[in-house]
């Protein structure tokens, strides 16, 4: 499997009762090479970037940029996730209590339904909100098409709105998620005591249900802010240049203006900012009480009964149905629609249902030397994203089994192991191209920084999926392999693997789909000739042509696709007890 | 007083309770006895308005309360487990009723108070319920329900989260506070010593409805049928053969008893030989009611001997003064009048 393999078989297999010494021993080596990793290729980079912000380089860039223009862009980063972060308990928290607590038809549906955008790549939103909102999008189209017009007379994308509502699209569904769950579990016997000691149904949600829920529904708001907070595809893509957040000035300072002094003063903002939000978050999740409020029953569902409460599962089935189903359908009805001539075609084209979008991806049109044929983008991707399971699965599972193993060393070296994870995919690519601008990093035919970065980003959800899973495994049942005579590679090939399969084959999926719609670290990363597939994506949609436009749909419904079926395989694969949040 | 009228509930498709009728009077604690599963604490739930009835009414004091509000009841439910309020104290638990019902805050305290010295909890008023053991959760739940004077207190298997030692131990509290409080109450278990020790009179639900009901020494006594005897653990029954005025056979001879039974000729029915009227070795009664057995074991359990005997394939108990040794024949012999004869 990997180079740690050896360390992790002699940590599994060590009994408890070999001496301190030797178990100390081992699980050092354990740590030596997720250390080592983080050291090299999170901890460096970060160092990179706080030496340059306090270099002499640093006075020459401040005078392109006033401290003024970053208290603007952080107080902007700021409104806007504010704002997003309403507006999403705003749709989120009334489904959520609609999925909790009612039987209706559809609601399966409707529920799966309200889980998929979370598991879509940036771009995959941002080109539907295009194919909905955009210039060639349907309602524009509709209304062309309505009044002869022959310029698309709305101009919704570029816009707060926009962003808005991508982002109320994206995390409601953590909403829905987590609320969801916490209400579904809550005891009901806590609210028919409350009734049966004299509270009217207001009261007892007033006095037992909202303040039992009350840590998770601030758990939520603080993860859907951060995720707001550090939005970068959904603004670069529908916010436009008037609507710079933190994350997307990073980029254009050091892309565009090579200010790169600036932009690590940006990022260091960001990373106190996303580590404090994050050190709230883990303190809010776990109210002490936590256990006593659940019920191990199974969810009672009622069926809705009066005006009210029918009027409020349909509001929730249109707004979800509007919000979700509609921007997807969009972009998969618009990717195998051909409306409009191509860049370069004369004369008349046919209109009406086509794949040539899809066909096109295989073909280099233009011939020209920077054009790169979506096929190509396509492999890329894959090529990246294989490398970064193969990353991600070798250290996910030693530091999940040193994470695992209870000692002193463990409980100092965790903080640094979580750390990174409140890190952005921009921080790593600004990083990056600080530090590894040299051989045989920037190699432009496959620069393996990528599938590091991507694994870096994907770490967190792959120790979340393992750590579970190998902290359950029985220790007796290691105990009981040994005494029937296995050594400590049986024991791991015989306990420890079958045990963890399920378990490593999500974190693999996970890895996978992250990485392939990954945007922020691959548009700093990518090289021009070497794009990934959101990379490609990004650049033909701003591109004139209809071609452009439709290829670049057609790569976002494959995209769609694939994470769709990963999430579908993970959901086959299902955890035990396993919470992804 | 409390009268539930043909109470219907289904329950996957199944008639869980069909046409219960059970009426609970001034000051009676009631026990309502029953295996798991049979409906116990639905019918307790559908009193306190926690869920409907499918059919028949609620009556509370000749008043239809069928449609009533849980919270408009005044009813006390205790839940089996507990359902105390986990972000709040032990005082703030006990305290919630009386705040619901808009007493002035010197009152609630005052109340609260009191009632936590009756549990014996006063210095616990400010912990939380969560760092309680079983017993102490279990008194506060009890005090919670009783702190707002409700008008009948519902207690579902309050014991049944606890261990046996703790118990037999809070049993004998629990009855000093339920008889001390003088309020009528439900008392739901499935267990036949706990009920024993705390009720005036027993309800047993079977099947959907109330199959017996009546003071513990009448069930004891006198139980209807076979099955309640069996739930009760009343001792040995076996199947036989009815052969009026006062016989019946059963596979290893026949027996006559003291009343004459109330049954056609030949039509199945069982006898109920309790094992402390098993007699053995006794000077027989002329040869009436005797048969002869093997000793299977005898076990000490401190006042007696439990033995364990077999007659033609059939397992007996007796209960004897003395140990017989296994694998020896004995004779054993049941007076007439000890005899009962139930229907199947």
């Amino acid at each position: 499997m990997g180079p740690g393999m050896d360390t992790l078989n002699a940590q599994i297999g060590a009994s408890p009762a070999k001496t301190h010494k030797r178990a100390g021993w081992r699980t050092f080596l354990l740590w030596v090479l997720p250390v080592a990793f983080l050291l090299y290729f999170f901890y460096q980079p970060l160092a990179a970037i706080f030496k340059l912000v306090f270099s002499p380089g640093f006075k020459a860039g401040w005078q392109l940029f006033t401290p003024a223009a970053v208290a603007r862009i952080f107080f902007f980063t700021f409104y806007q996730a504010a704002l997003s972060t309403l507006l999403t308990l705003l749709v989120g928290l009334p489904a959520a209590y609609v999925f909790a607590k009612f039987d209706f038809p559809g609601r399966k549906g409707l529920n799966l339904l309200s889980l998929i955008p979370f598991i879509l790549p940036t771009v995959v939103v941002a080109s539907a909100f295009n194919t909905l909102m955009g210039p060639r999008g349907w309602i524009n189209l509709g209304i062309m098409a309505l009044f002869k017009l022959s310029d698309p007379p709305l101009k919704l994308l570029n816009s707060l709105p926009a962003v808005l509502l991508a982002h109320v699209f994206y995390n409601s569904s953590i909403v829905i998620r987590m609320v969801g769950s916490a209400l579904g579990r809550l005891n009901p016997r806590l609210t028919e005591a409350a009734r049966n000691l004299g509270a009217s149904n207001r009261q007892a949600i007033k006095e037992i249900t909202f303040p039992l829920l009350k840590p998770t529904v601030i758990g939520a708001a603080l993860l859907v802010f951060l995720f707001d907070f550090t939005s970068f595809g959904v603004i670069m893509m529908l916010g436009g240049p008037r609507y710079a957040t933190i994350e997307v000035e990073i980029y254009t300072q050091t892309m565009q203006r090579l200010n790169l002094p600036v932009a690590g003063l940006l990022t260091l903002i960001q990373l106190v900012f996303t580590l404090l939000l994050t050190f709230l978050y883990n303190r809010i999740k776990h109210p002490k009480y936590g256990k006593a409020a659940v019920s191990s029953e199974a969810q009672n569902l009622k069926k809705p009964r009066g005006f009210r409460e029918k009027a409020l599962i349909w509001v929730v089935a249109v707004v979800i149905v509007l919000l979700i189903a509609m921007p997807l359908l969009s972009l998969v009805s618009r990717s195998v629609f051909t409306l409009d001539a191509a860049r370069g075609e004369r004369g008349a084209v046919s209109t009406g249902f086509s794949l040539r979008y899809y066909q096109e991806l295989f073909i280099n049109r233009t011939g020209s030397l920077f054009y790169i044929p979506p096929i190509e983008a396509i492999r890329n991707s894959v090529s990246y994203s294989l490398a970064t399971v193969l990353i991600s699965t070798v250290i996910g599972v030693i530091t999940s089994y040193a994470l695992a193993n209870p000692s002193m060393l463990s409980r100092h070296l965790e903080p640094f192991i979580m750390l990174p994870l409140g890190a952005s995919a921009i921080t790593l690519g600004l990083g990056y191209l600080i530090v590894f601008n040299r051989p045989p990093w920037n190699n432009p035919s496959f620069s393996l920084l990528i599938p590091i970065a991507h694994s870096l980003v994907a770490l967190p959800l792959v120790i979340r999926v393992l750590l579970p899973a190998i902290r359950g495994i029985p220790s007796n049942l290691r105990q009981a392999a040994s005494v029937l005579g296995a050594n400590r590679v049986q024991v791991f090939l015989q306990v420890d693997l079958p045990i963890l399969l399920r378990a490593l084959l999500a974190s693999i999926v996970f890895a996978f789909t992250i990485s392939l719609g990954e945007f922020g670290a691959a548009s700093f990363l990518a090289s021009p000739l070497k794009p990934t597939i959101p990379v490609a994506i990004f650049r033909f949609i701003s591109q004139p042509g209809a071609l452009n436009y439709g290829q670049a749909l057609a790569m976002s419904t494959i995209l769609m696709l694939t994470c769709a079926a990963g999430t579908v395989l993970i959901g086959r694969i299902r955890l035990p007890g396993e919470e992804l949040y | 007083m409390l009268s539930l009228r043909g109470i219907k509930k289904r329950y996957e498709g199944q008639w869980l309770l069909n046409g219960v009728e059970l009426d609970v009077s001034e000051g009676e604690l009631l026990c309502l006895l029953g295996e798991s599963g049979s409906g116990k604490s639905t019918l307790l739930r559908i009193t306190a308005g926690l869920e409907e009835t499918e059919a028949g009414r609620v009556f509370w004091n000749c008043q239809d309360i069928t449609d009533l509000q849980p919270n408009e009841r005044c009813f006390g439910l205790m839940f089996q487990d507990y359902a105390l309020f986990p972000h709040r104290t032990v005082a703030q638990n006990v305290a919630f009723g009386l705040r619901m019902k808009g007493l002035p805050r010197h009152e609630v305290e005052q109340k609260v108070t009191e009632a936590l010295k009756t549990i014996h909890m006063a210095s616990f008023a400010d912990r939380q319920v969560t760092e309680l053991s079983g017993g102490e959760q279990q008194r506060v739940a009890l005090a919670r329900a009783l702190a707002p004077d409700p008008h009948l207190l519902m207690l579902d298997e309050p014991l049944g989260a606890l261990d046996h030692t703790l118990r037999v131990s809070l049993i004998h509290e629990l009855r000093r506070i339920l008889h001390g409080s003088g309020k009528p109450a439900i008392y739901v278990t499935h267990d036949r010593e706990e009920a024993f020790a705390i009720a005036d009179r027993l309800a047993v639900l079977h099947e959907g409805h109330i199959m017996q009901t009546g003071a513990p020494e009448l069930l004891f006594k006198k139980p209807v049928n076979a099955w309640l005897a069996s739930f009760l653990g009343l001792g040995n029954l076996i199947k036989a053969m009815s052969a009026p005025p006062n016989t019946a056979a059963v596979t290893f001879g026949c027996f006559t008893f003291a009343e004459s039974i109330n049954l056609p000729e030949k039509s199945a029915c069982v006898l109920l030989f309790r094992p402390r009227d098993l007699l053995i070795n006794a000077q027989p009664l002329g040869a009436v009611n005797t048969f002869d057995a093997k000793v299977i074991d005898s076990v000490f359990m401190g006042d007696y001997w439990q033995v364990n005997l077999r007659v033609q394939g059939l397992d007996l108990e007796a209960h004897s003064g003395q140990s017989h040794p296994a694998g020896t024949s004995v004779t054993v012999t049941i007076p007439p009048e000890k005899i009962q004869v139930l229907p199947q």
